[in-house]
């Protein structure tokens, strides 16, 4: 049981990092970006590639999150500020992006699976009767930092305090003289960060590929949808529960059914609480 | 007085239908000019457009000779152009005080303004900074919403209906707090509002629109006396 928890915890963290990044990008500029998908793959080839060439892997994993911010804003720049009044077409423009960067990652590097090797591969931790593998373990600790580090930047600084007044009400954030696109560009830099701390931090559990991406997607907008669109408190605590109900139903009733238990617990909470686990009903004052 | 404000042939089409069809007019530093008109008139769409929230199909604004128009609800607001909402628009989970600090911290201007505490006690909501905006009153939200449009150091705001839902007293009192806005910051304002009782006596100049355009203008006694005005557009007010 311990054991089951402990794996829930660790996936946990894998879907609140990835849905953080898109539950902001939601908030301020409500696209859903499936392009998140792209760009946690093009944060995670040029980890493999520099580690592949002989790189440290510190330095490695900083040019893999670096490079997530980069293309991340880079998807903003060119595509979406532009249909910022055209919510419809947000859906298409972000499938089309992220087949884009999946096939971009196809033609450089080619579909094949690459592993990452990390220096902690071989250190496994063990408590209780419950393991950890080192990745693992380097998981929930890159994740815990990240999201302290976010709650710091959302809560001390103006340009933070700016994002969360831009989630709330857009047109008033513009009338205090807030200008739109610095706060889409850094909504998307911060999510960039984010995917890029997702894939170097799971790419060694999984393996580095175009598609490495696809299914964390898909539950991360699951936990976007379960902690209430544009809640990073929800996103969170709805990545931590999901993560948890994953692992039980993959232990107790069957693994091949992991995904479809996330589902069920969506459809219970949006019966239940429609606003989600953190209820942002109020976001918006009509 | 100086001419602060210059508002040349607005027009603004909503898929080819014109919700404000060239209006024009201009605007002093200090003085109240209240907008009336019956609902879909252009009001609102007028103000957007003043404010930046909206780009103008066609015609300009121009604050202190430089256009001001179509570039953006945040520039308007930098250049000193600041608006209230006819539906009140606060973020509901912060203080006021919070929302304040957001304002104060977007400035890049040096232009005169009044610290959280006066600006409270200016509106009459002095004990309320520090509370969520969500829990005040609807008359405290709105008032509230006008104390953001004043931390950012305006010299035009524009008030659209701010006394709805408001009684006699509460609507007095922020007549008299525009009065001082007016009088001791020297901004223009242009406030709308269906309520005769309190638009009348506090505007200097009223406008009369009418399917987006300007159906007559002048001191408020002149559109009192005017009786198609009176007729058809303020049901007797
Ligand atoms: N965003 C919009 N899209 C389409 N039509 C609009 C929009 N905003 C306002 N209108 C139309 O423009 C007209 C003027 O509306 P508005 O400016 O809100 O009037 P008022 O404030 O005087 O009541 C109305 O017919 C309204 O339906
Ligand atoms: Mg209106």
């Amino acid at each position: 049981m311990s054991q089951v928890l402990v794996n829930g915890v660790f996936l946990g963290c894998l879907f609140a990092v990835v849905a953080v990044g898109l539950t902001l990008v939601f908030g301020v500029m409500e696209v859903p970006n499936f392009a998140h998908a792209g760009v946690i793959v093009m944060a995670a080839y040029p980890t493999w590639w520099a580690t592949d060439a002989g790189a440290p892997f510190a330095l490695a994993a900083l040019a893999g999150v670096a490079a997530g911010g980069v293309v991340s804003v880079i998807t903003e720049v060119v595509a979406y500020r532009w249909i910022i009044d055209k919510p419809w077409a947000a859906p298409a423009v972000a499938l089309g992006l992220m087949l884009v960067l999946q096939n971009t990652a196809l033609n450089m590097y080619g579909g094949e699976g690459r592993s990452l090797d990390t220096p902690y591969d071989d250190v496994l931790l063990e408590f209780a009767g419950v393991s950890l593998s080192g990745v693992k373990a380097a998981l929930i600790v890159l994740a815990v930092l990240s999201l302290i580090a976010l709650h710091l930047v959302l809560s001390r600084t103006s340009l933070g305090r700016a994002m969360r007044a831009v989630a709330q009400d857009r047109e008033a954030a513009a009338m205090l003289g807030i200008p739109m696109r610095r706060q889409y560009t850094l909504a998307f830099l911060i999510a960039g960060l984010l995917a890029g701390v997702a894939a170097v931090a799971y790419g060694p559990t999984y393996q580095v590929s175009p598609y490495m991406a696809d299914e964390v997607l898909l539950s991360a907008f699951v936990v976007v949808v379960l902690g209430g669109l544009g809640s990073v408190a929800g996103a969170v605590a709805g990545g931590l529960v999901l993560g948890v109900v994953e692992s039980l139903g993959a232990a107790y009733i069957s693994s091949a059914y992991q995904s479809a238990f996330g589902f069920l617990l969506l459809v219970i909470v949006l019966v239940l609480r429609p606003g989600g686990l953190v209820g942002t009903n109020a976001r918006r004052v009509a | 007085m100086t001419t602060l404000l210059t508002v040349e042939g607005l027009v603004k089409k909503f898929g080819g239908v014109a919700a404000v069809n060239g209006v024009s007019f201009t605007l002093d530093a200090g003085q109240i000019l209240g907008l009336i008109g019956p609902n879909g008139s252009g009001k609102t769409t007028l103000l957007s457009m003043l404010a930046g929230t909206l780009a103008p199909t066609e015609g300009t604004v121009t604050l202190e000779g430089k256009t001001a128009s179509g570039r953006g609800a945040h520039r308007a607001a930098r250049a000193g152009i600041a608006r209230t909402f006819q539906t009140t628009r606060l973020f509901p989970t912060w203080t006021l005080r919070e929302s304040l600090r957001l304002a104060h911290g977007e400035r890049k201007d040096d232009r005169p303004f009044w610290s959280d505490e006066e600006l409270a006690a200016l509106l009459g909501i002095d004990g309320m900074l520090d509370r969520p905006c969500a829990s005040l009153t609807s008359a405290a939200q709105r008032l509230s919403m006008i104390a953001l449009a004043l931390a950012t150091g305006p010299r035009v705001l524009l008030l659209d209906e701010p006394a709805v839902g408001m009684d006699r007293d509460e609507a007095g009192a922020l007549a008299e707090a525009v009065r001082r806005v007016a009088g001791e910051l020297d901004v223009a304002v242009i406030v709308v509002d269906h309520n005769m009782k309190f638009l009348m006596p506090l505007a200097q100049t009223v406008l009369v629109v009418a399917a987006g355009k300007v159906l007559a203008t002048g001191t408020p006694e002149e559109n009192r006396s005017d009786k198609a005005v009176i007729a058809s557009y303020l049901g007797g007010a």
